[in-house]
């Protein structure tokens, strides 16, 4: 599928440049070449599509939705929390616009961890740099960590733990306007425009640390490495992402460098999941409707189901 | 005189973005506007709307959540009634 790019690869380094074939540097050189022409189209065109679908499913569409279909809510959130895009900005509207219109508070929550979490950048990215297995993987698991987080926050009783105001505030008939053909167009256009625009340093940086252990560093160090990944690496790796406040991208070129040095995938996504669905300033948005004591209920069990979801991805693959 | 608000969220760079876009033109175009930054929450539910920033000329949504359109297209929607 990228002949094309593998040639012009070729072409550069080994005429234009005038290296060897199978030396160090020209090896790094084509490989960082070759990655780059091949992820940047790939983002384009995933970034591109998944937005135009998203562009059917705006958060007042999806709250619509949820609010018709009760019964199904909790796995409908976190299914339409990876179609709908999503701002940390949004979650205090989001989460009042979801209870009052009767969506069950487990789903909210579910959502809350979905929508961020799985989004057009995550799912882009792990495609084009790891392969399609990795990015479905993301996706599933990514699905069930949320539904399962919603399902046993509701069970944990937190009414007494949201602020008052989120259960009397009236929403208005929404005065939304539909989009037109091309409005979608133009919408998922613009999002890779800014996206790009946003992501495309981290990705070179990301591809640079691929290209420098693809050319530098021997296979058994890596397979050394990876063995003695220790047992308690993935809590480790949910720990620290917690905290962490970065999108998909910001991250990527750390989840590129310890996948390649044999850290195992589901340790790495774990700690992707964890720095995406969980992070300081959101939940410096969230006091403003919830106790901190439910904040660190929601960031306990959503982590936890991080890591179980770690050691399984490590188990499976 | 017109009345502009815009409607916004804690923590949204797009918002600030919004609300310079706006300014910027009202004062170089010569708009006679009172040009306004919301922070509430219930002027959002008001709209029925869940996501920032909104535009509101004149108690009139005139646009909603990102991506915030070019500097043309907002004046228009300032002047439009």
């Amino acid at each position: 599928m990228f002949e094309v790019y593998e040639n012009l690869a070729d072409y550069i380094v080994y005429t234009t440049f005038g290296l060897q074939k199978g030396e160090r540097l020209s090896e790094t050189i084509h490989f960082i070449i070759y990655d780059t022409l091949k992820i940047f189209t790939l983002l384009i065109v995933i970034i591109f599509f998944i937005s135009f679908i998203r562009s059917y499913f705006p958060l007042e569409k999806t709250r619509k939705i949820l609010s018709k279909h009760k019964s199904i809510a909790l796995p409908l959130a976190a299914f339409l929390g990876v179609l709908t895009p999503f701002c940390s900005c949004s979650a205090v509207p989001m989460f009042i616009g979801f209870v009052e219109a009767g969506i069950p508070l487990s789903a909210a929550f579910t959502f809350l961890v979905a929508s961020p979490m799985v989004n057009e950048i995550a799912l882009g990215l792990l495609f084009s740099l790891f392969g399609f297995k990795v990015a479905i993987l993301y996706l599933v698991f990514g699905i069930i960590v949320a539904t399962v987080s919603g399902y046993i926050i509701d069970k944990l009783n937190p009414r007494n733990l949201i602020e008052d105001y989120v259960f009397e505030l009236k929403f208005g008939e929404s005065q939304i306007q539909e989009l037109s053909f091309k409005e979608r167009l133009e919408f998922a256009y613009h999002n890779v425009k800014n996206i790009l625009k946003k992501i495309w340093l981290y990705i070179i940086v990301a591809i640079g640390i691929g290209g420098f252990i693809h050319g530098y560093v021997p296979q058994d160090i890596v397979e050394n490495i990876s063995k003695n990944a220790g047992v308690f690496s993935v809590p480790l790796a949910v720990l620290i992402g917690i905290p962490l406040y970065s999108n998909a991208a910001g991250i990527l070129p750390v989840i590129q460098a310890l996948i390649l040095k044999g850290v195992p995938i589901g340790t790495a996504l774990a700690f992707m999941m964890a720095t995406t669905a969980l992070s300081f300033p959101e939940f410096m948005i969230l006091k403003q409707i919830m106790k901190p004591k439910l904040i660190a209920i929601f960031a306990s069990i959503v982590g936890i189901s991080i890591i179980i979801v770690g050691y399984l991805l490590n188990f499976i693959l | 005189m017109k009345e502009i608000k815009i409607i916004s969220s804690s923590n949204c760079g797009n918002c600030e973005l919004l609300y310079n876009v706006v300014s910027t033109i009202v004062k170089s175009k010569g708009i006679d506007a009172k040009v306004e930054k919301v922070i509430d929450v219930r002027e959002l539910a008001k709209y029925g709307v869940m996501r920032t920033p909104l535009l509101v000329v004149n108690g009139k949504l005139k646009h909603v959540g990102t991506p915030i359109p070019d500097p043309q297209t907002i004046e228009e929607l300032i002047n439009q009634d």
